[in-house]
């Protein structure tokens, strides 16, 4: 039986993160502006990142697994023929 | 009258031997019948034994494949396991506090990593070069975490964001 292709893989984009606290805030923002040319960001808390990271890994996971299980199919469907 | 008894017994023996020889025939009729069966019958086990056979190989493999899947399907919890267990070793916000530049360096590194190893995850080659930020310094000496420690290429997502120890 044949099997089908599979899909095209993923292209991620770089993400830059920067860690801040009160005493390098304004080296960040001087930076921060220089680089961006703005003052705009999205922040996170240190738990909201790890929380990001957690859900991260956790879609990881079910790739990884999603993707043995194809193979285990494909390996199956094959030593039926 | 001896005459007719003599006719009796020739008519009798002729009886008696035609049922003979037609039950003879049958008998070789259903010999015959019998050996046709028994060979189909034999093809038939045959053929059965043969399906046992696949049937048994068949069911090896699966459950050599499944053992393989469980394995995998094991391995892909490895990330994340380890993600948790830094997480929970490490507080994040005491080292932000007291070491944001290292922090941020491994952080960054670790997803960069993370997200070529994702690409190759996906059957993508995963070998788009770092970003500027993490490149090494003109006068640096290849450390790409940016935390300032040379022998630390901090694009390790295996030393995740919380990792400080190494």
């Amino acid at each position: 039986m044949p099997t089908v292709a599979r899909p095209k893989p993923i292209n991620l984009t770089d993400t830059r993160l920067y860690v801040v606290n009160k005493d390098n805030l304004e080296e960040f923002l001087a930076e921060f502006e220089e680089v961006n040319g703005n003052r705009a960001f999205v922040a996170f808390s240190v738990k909201d990142y790890e929380n990001l990271a957690l859900n991260i890994a956790e879609m990881r996971r079910y790739i990884q697994q999603q993707g043995e299980i194809i193979v285990y199919y494909e390996e199956a469907v094959s030593n039926t023929e | 009258m001896f005459t007719s008894i003599k006719i009796a017994i020739v008519v009798v023996v002729l009886a008696t031997g035609g049922v003979g020889y037609m039950y003879v025939q049958k008998l070789q009729s259903d010999l015959e019948t019998a050996r046709a069966n028994v060979a189909k019958m034999e093809v038939a086990v045959q053929t059965a034994e043969a399906s046992i056979a696949t049937l048994r190989a068949d069911q090896a493999q699966m459950a050599e494949l499944n053992l393989t899947l469980q394995a995998d399907l094991q391995k892909a919890e490895a990330y994340g396991d380890d993600l948790r267990g830094k997480l929970q070793r490490h507080n994040l916000t005491n080292l932000a506090l007291k070491e944001p530049g290292q922090l941020e360096g491994r952080m960054n590194g670790a997803t960069a990593k993370l997200w070529r190893e994702l690409e190759q995850e996906t059957g993508g080659n995963g070998t788009d070069p770092l970003p500027s930020w993490l490149r090494p310094r003109e006068t640096g000496t290849g450390d790409t975490s940016g935390d300032g420690n040379p022998e630390d290429d901090g694009a390790d997502s295996s030393s995740t964001e919380a990792d400080q120890s190494n």
